[in-house]
C-alpha cells in the first residue's frame, strides 16, 4: 500500500508538468489579448502605449521564455502573479478564495455520498414501487437537464421569485465579519452543485444493490431466514459498497469543475468565479495555477479512493500486497 | 416528503462542512450585522483600487483619494487638495499648482507635494503599466517646487489639461521603490479621501470606513459596503429584500422598482452614447454614401421609447447636448425616404423588398455587441428592424470584445463612449488619424480610432482645437468638428442614455452630477456620497 502511494505521489510533479505545458500552449493559440484584458475595451490607450504595457508585462516575449521563467519560479515557490486581479500573488488570491470553495464543494460531495446512498438504498428496496419509477424518472430528468439551467432556475424560483434563500454571495453584505459562509448562502449552491453529480449516484447505487442482490450469498442469507432489511444493510450494502468507492474519485473532479459554473451563477467567491474571471481576462499566471490545484486535488482524490479500495476489499488488497 | 427529508440532510452535511473548515456562520442569529451601514450593489467588483492603474480615472479613487481638482455639481474643476485653482504661463506650457497645507494621508502622514510628484511620475513610467498613460500625453515633466508647491510642464499647451489633475494622488512613502503592478497597495489603499478601504475580499465585498481624520471633516455613513451582483434582475431582487440599499438597474426594471415605496428612482443625466462604428475598411461601409444616409434612417427617438424605456436622449454626435461645445450641426431627422434617394443616387438600388445591391454586391454587414449588455443588445434589435425598412440587412453578432476586435475591419460594432468634460481627452484619439494604426501592426488591437478614419478635414480641426486655450475658439473648432464627423460619418451616433440608479429612502443627500461613459465610485451618482447621511431604519 505504502508502495502505491509513494508511486503516485512520485508521478504527481510529472503529472503537473505535463498539465502546467499544455494550459501554456493552450493559453498561447487563444485568439485573446491580454493587454486589452488589462485595459479594458473602450479605453483611450494609444498602440505605442499598449506596446509598452505588453513589455512591462512580459506579454510580448516568445512563449517558451515565459514559460521558462514560470517554470524557474515555479521551482522557487513563486507562482507569479496575477495580471487582473490588482496584480497580486497568485497563490495568496488562490489561498484567500480556497475556503469558500471548500466548503461548498464538500458540502455538496456529502449531499451527494449521503443522499445517493439513503436514495439508491430505498429505490433498490422499493423496486418495481412507484417510489422507485419517482426516482428513476427524477434522476434522468436531472441528468438531462443543463446544470446551469437548473442553477439559474433555483436562483429564480426561491431567491428572487419566493424571496426564500438569499441571492448570491457567501454571507449578507451587512455582516461585520465577511470571512465566514452563511448557512442561509450556503443552501442553494451547495444543491445545484451536488444535482451535478447526484443522479449518477443514485443509479449506481441502485443497481449496484441490484446485482448483489441477486448473488448467492445474498440469497443464501434470504434462506437463512435473515429479515430483507437486514440482508440488505447487513449483506447486499458492503459488497455494493466497494465499487461505489472508486466513483469519489471521478465524482470530486466533476464538482470541482462544476463549480466554475456554480460560483459564477450565485456569485459565490471561490476559485471556479476566479477561474472564470481568469480565464476571460487571459490571466496566464492564474489559469495555470488554478489547473494545477484542481489536478493535484483530482490526482490525491483518486488516490484516496484507491486506497479506500484497498481498504475495504481484501480480494484487491491481497492481489497488490 | 422527499423535499423536508433533503433539506435537513443539507442543513446537517452544511453545518458539519463549516466545522470541518473553521468557517463559522455569521448570519444564524442575525445579530453580527453592523448597523449605520450603505450597501452598494456594482455589477462587477473593481480589481484594482490604485487610482494609478485604474482603467479609467474615476474607478480607482473609489473615495479614498483626491484628486488636486475635482468637479463641481455643474462639472466646472473647483480645488480638491489644491488650495486654488491652478495658474498657467502666458504660453501655456507651464501649469503652477498651490497645494493644501492641513491634509494628512489616512496612514497619518503628511500630504506634501513630492506625493503629486511621484504620483505623476509613476503614471509615465513604462514600468508602471499605467492605462492612464496616454491622458498624460502632454506632460513632459512634474516638479515639487517646495512642499506646497508643484510645477507642470508641459509639452504643448493643453487646454484639458485640468481634467487631468483629477486623478487620485497616491502617498510616495508607501510605495517608492517598489514595483507598483504588483504592489499589495492595489488592493489595501492608503489616500486622503473621505473614506478609508477597511476590507477587500476578492469576489465578495468592499468595506470603506469613514476617515475620521478627513480635512473636510468626517462623512456622516460611518460604513460603505460595495458588493458584485452581476446579474441584473438579481440587484432588483435584493433591492425589494432591502439587502443592499443602491444599485443601477437596467431601464426595463425600472417601472417595478418605481412601485416600490423604499426606494428613490434617479434617472442621471449622462454623456454616455451608443455608437455604431463603420470601419472605413469593410467592403460595403467603405462606402462614405452608405455611411451616411444610415443615420437618416435610424428612427431614434423610438430606440429613446424602446429599448431605453425613455430614459435616453436622441444623439447624433460624440458631444452631448447642453455641454458648452455641442452643436446641432450633425442632427437628422428621422426620414428613411431620404435615406433611400442617398442610398440609390450612389448606386445601391432596390427592387421590391429585396435588400440593395450594387454590381453583384448585397448591402449587408454584421453589427457586434458585447454579449453580455442587455441594453446594448435591444438597442441593436431595434437598428436592425429600422435597417430593413430601406433594404439594408444587417445581422447582429453579441461576442466579447476579446472576439470584436480581431475583426475590427469587416462589419460595425456597438460602442460606449462619451465624456462631459473637455471633448479633446476623448474626441483626440477617437478621431485623429495618428491612433489608426494598420491592420497587422505590433498594437493593431488598440480602441483607439476603431474604424480607422482617415481624415484630414477631422485631423486638422482637432490639432486647431487643443492648439488654444481661448473657449470661444475651440468651440468654433468643435463645430467645425461636429460638422466633419457627420461628413466622414464613420461613426453613427445613435441614443444618449440615462443612468438609472435606485438608492434607499433612507439615504439623504443624493444630488446626481452629469456622468461619463466610463463612471465609476467617485463620479456620477456618489461623487457627493460623503455628504450622505443615512436615516435609521
Amino acid at each position: 500500500m505504502l508502495k502505491l502511494v509513494a508511486r503516485r505521489l512520485a508521478m504527481l510533479p510529472v503529472i503537473l508538468l505535463a498539465v502546467a505545458t499544455l494550459t501554456y500552449a493552450l493559453t498561447e493559440i487563444s485568439p485573446f489579448d491580454p493587454v486589452s484584458a488589462y485595459v479594458g475595451a473602450e479605453n483611450d490607450v494609444s498602440p505605442e502605449r499598449r506596446a509598452e504595457i505588453a513589455h512591462a508585462w512580459g506579454f510580448d516575449q516568445p512563449v517558451y521564455e515565459r514559460f521558462g521563467r514560470w517554470l524557474w519560479n515555479m521551482a522557487h515557490g513563486d507562482l507569479g502573479n496575477s495580471v487582473v486581479a490588482g496584480g497580486q500573488p497568485v497563490s495568496s488570491e488562490i489561498a484567500s478564495r480556497a475556503s469558500a470553495s471548500i466548503v461548498l464543494v464538500g458540502g455538496a460531495l456529502a449531499l451527494v455520498l449521503v443522499g445517493g446512498l439513503i436514495f439508491g438504498v430505498l429505490a433498490a428496496a422499493f423496486r418495481g414501487t412507484v417510489f422507485d419509477w419517482l426516482v428513476r424518472t427524477l434522476c434522468y430528468f436531472n441528468t438531462a437537464a443543463p446544470s446551469f439551467w437548473i442553477g439559474l432556475l433555483a436562483l429564480y424560483v426561491f431567491s428572487i421569485e419566493l424571496g426564500w434563500l438569499p441571492a448570491g454571495g457567501t454571507s449578507d453584505p451587512r455582516a461585520i465579519d465577511a470571512g465566514g459562509v452563511d448557512l442561509a448562502h450556503l443552501v442553494l449552491p451547495m444543491i445545484v452543485l451536488a444535482l451535478t453529480q447526484y443522479a449518477w449516484f443514485v443509479l449506481f447505487v441502485r443497481n449496484t444493490l441490484l446485482e448483489v442482490l441477486r448473488e448467492d450469498h445474498v440469497q443464501f442469507a434470504r434462506a437463512q431466514g435473515i429479515g430483507e432489511v437486514a440482508v440488505l444493510l447487513r449483506h447486499a450494502l458492503p459488497n455494493a459498497l466497494i465499487p461505489f468507492v472508486t466513483l469519489v474519485g471521478t465524482t470530486l473532479a466533476e464538482l470541482i469543475g462544476g463549480t466554475i459554473l456554480v460560483e459564477s451563477i450565485f456569485g459565490w467567491p471561490g476559485l471556479g468565479l476566479l477561474a472564470l474571471d481568469a480565464a476571460r481576462s487571459e490571466d496566464i499566471p492564474m489559469i495555470v495555477a488554478i489547473t494545477l490545484a484542481a489536478s493535484v486535488l483530482v490526482v490525491l482524490g483518486n488516490l484516496l479512493a484507491d486506497v479506500l479500495y484497498r481498504v475495504m476489499d481484501p480480494r484487491v488488497r491481497e492481489a497488490t500486497a | 416528503m422527499t423535499k423536508v427529508h433533503l433539506g435537513r440532510v443539507a442543513a446537517g452535511v452544511a453545518a458539519l462542512v463549516l466545522g470541518l473548515a473553521g468557517c463559522g456562520g455569521s448570519g444564524d442569529d442575525g445579530s453580527a450585522v453592523a448597523r449605520g451601514t450603505l450597501v452598494i450593489a456594482l455589477p462587477s467588483q473593481p480589481e484594482n483600487l490604485n487610482p494609478i492603474l485604474s482603467d479609467n480615472v474615476y474607478e480607482g479613487n473609489q473615495k479614498a483619494f483626491n484628486g488636486l481638482l475635482r468637479y463641481a455639481h455643474d462639472l466646472s474643476p473647483e480645488p480638491d487638495l489644491a488650495s486654488a485653482l491652478p495658474t498657467r504661463s502666458a504660453d501655456g506650457t507651464t501649469v503652477t499648482v498651490k497645494l493644501r497645507d492641513d491634509v494628512t494621508f489616512s496612514d497619518g502622514t503628511p500630504f506634501t507635494a513630492e506625493d503629486v510628484v511621484f504620483t505623476y511620475e509613476s503614471i509615465l513610467d513604462p514600468k508602471t503599466a499605467s492605462p492612464l498613460a496616454t491622458l498624460l500625453d502632454s506632460l513632459d515633466a512634474v516638479k515639487a517646487i517646495d512642499d506646497t508647491t508643484v510645477e507642470f510642464d508641459l509639452k504643448r499647451s493643453d487646454p484639458a489639461f485640468y481634467d487631468k489633475l483629477q486623478i487620485g494622488i497616491v502617498p510616495e512613502h508607501r510605495l517608492a521603490g517598489k514595483d507598483l503592478k504588483t504592489a499589495a497597495f492595489n488592493r489595501k489603499p492608503v489616500g486622503t479621501g473621505p473614506y478609508v478601504v477597511t476590507e477587500f475580499q476578492p469576489g465578495g465585498r468592499i468595506v470603506e470606513e469613514a476617515n475620521p481624520n478627513y480635512f473636510r471633516g468626517a462623512p456622516k455613513i460611518k460604513r460603505i459596503v460595495l458588493t458584485a451582483v452581476p446579474d441584473e434582475n438579481a440587484r432588483v431582487a435584493l433591492l425589494e429584500k432591502g439587502t443592499i440599499d443602491a444599485a443601477g438597474i437596467v431601464p426595463k426594471l425600472a417601472p417595478r422598482v418605481r412601485k416600490n415605496p423604499d426606494y428613490n428612482v434617479f434617472e442621471v443625466r449622462t454623456a454616455d452614447a451608443r455608437a455604431a462604428a463603420l470601419p472605413s475598411r469593410d467592403p460595403v461601409l467603405r462606402d462614405p454614401a452608405v455611411r451616411r444616409a444610415l443615420s437618416y434612417a435610424v428612427d431614434r427617438e423610438k430606440i429613446v421609447q424602446g429599448a431605453l424605456a425613455g430614459a435616453g436622449e436622441p444623439a447624433y454626435g460624440p458631444i452631448m447636448k447642453g455641454h458648452w461645445a455641442y452643436s446641432p450641426v450633425a442632427e437628422r431627422p428621422y426620414d428613411p425616404g431620404e435615406a433611400g434617394r442617398l442610398l440609390d443616387a450612389a448606386g445601391w438600388t432596390r427592387t421590391g423588398d429585396a435588400t440593395r445591391e450594387k454590381g453583384g454586391r448585397r448591402l449587408s454587414f454584421t453589427l457586434m455587441y458585447p454579449a453580455d449588455d442587455s441594453v446594448r443588445k435591444d438597442i441593436a434589435l431595434a437598428f436592425v428592424a429600422d435597417m430593413e425598412k430601406i433594404g439594408v440587412d444587417v445581422r447582429l453578432q453579441g461576442l466579447s470584445f476579446d472576439v470584436i476586435q480581431t475583426r475590427q475591419d469587416t462589419g460595425a460594432t456597438e460602442f460606449g463612449y462619451g465624456t462631459p468634460y473637455d471633448p479633446d481627452i476623448e474626441l483626440y484619439t477617437l478621431f485623429h488619424s495618428k491612433f489608426a494604426d494598420e491592420p497587422g501592426d505590433v498594437a493593431d488591437t488598440a480602441f483607439t480610432n476603431y474604424p480607422r478614419t482617415k481624415s484630414a478635414a477631422i485631423d486638422a480641426v482637432l490639432d486647431a482645437e487643443r492648439s488654444t486655450l481661448d473657449q470661444s475658439e475651440r468651440k468654433r473648432d468643435f463645430i467645425e468638428l461636429q460638422k466633419a464627423l457627420a461628413d466622414d460619418a464613420s461613426w453613427l451616433w445613435l441614443v444618449r442614455l440615462r443612468h438609472i440608479v435606485a438608492i434607499s429612502k433612507r439615504v439623504k443627500g443624493v444630488d446626481p452630477q452629469v456622468e461619463p461613459h466610463a463612471h465609476g465610485f467617485s463620479r456620477g451618482t456618489s461623487w457627493n456620497i460623503e455628504d450622505w447621511s443615512l436615516e435609521p431604519k
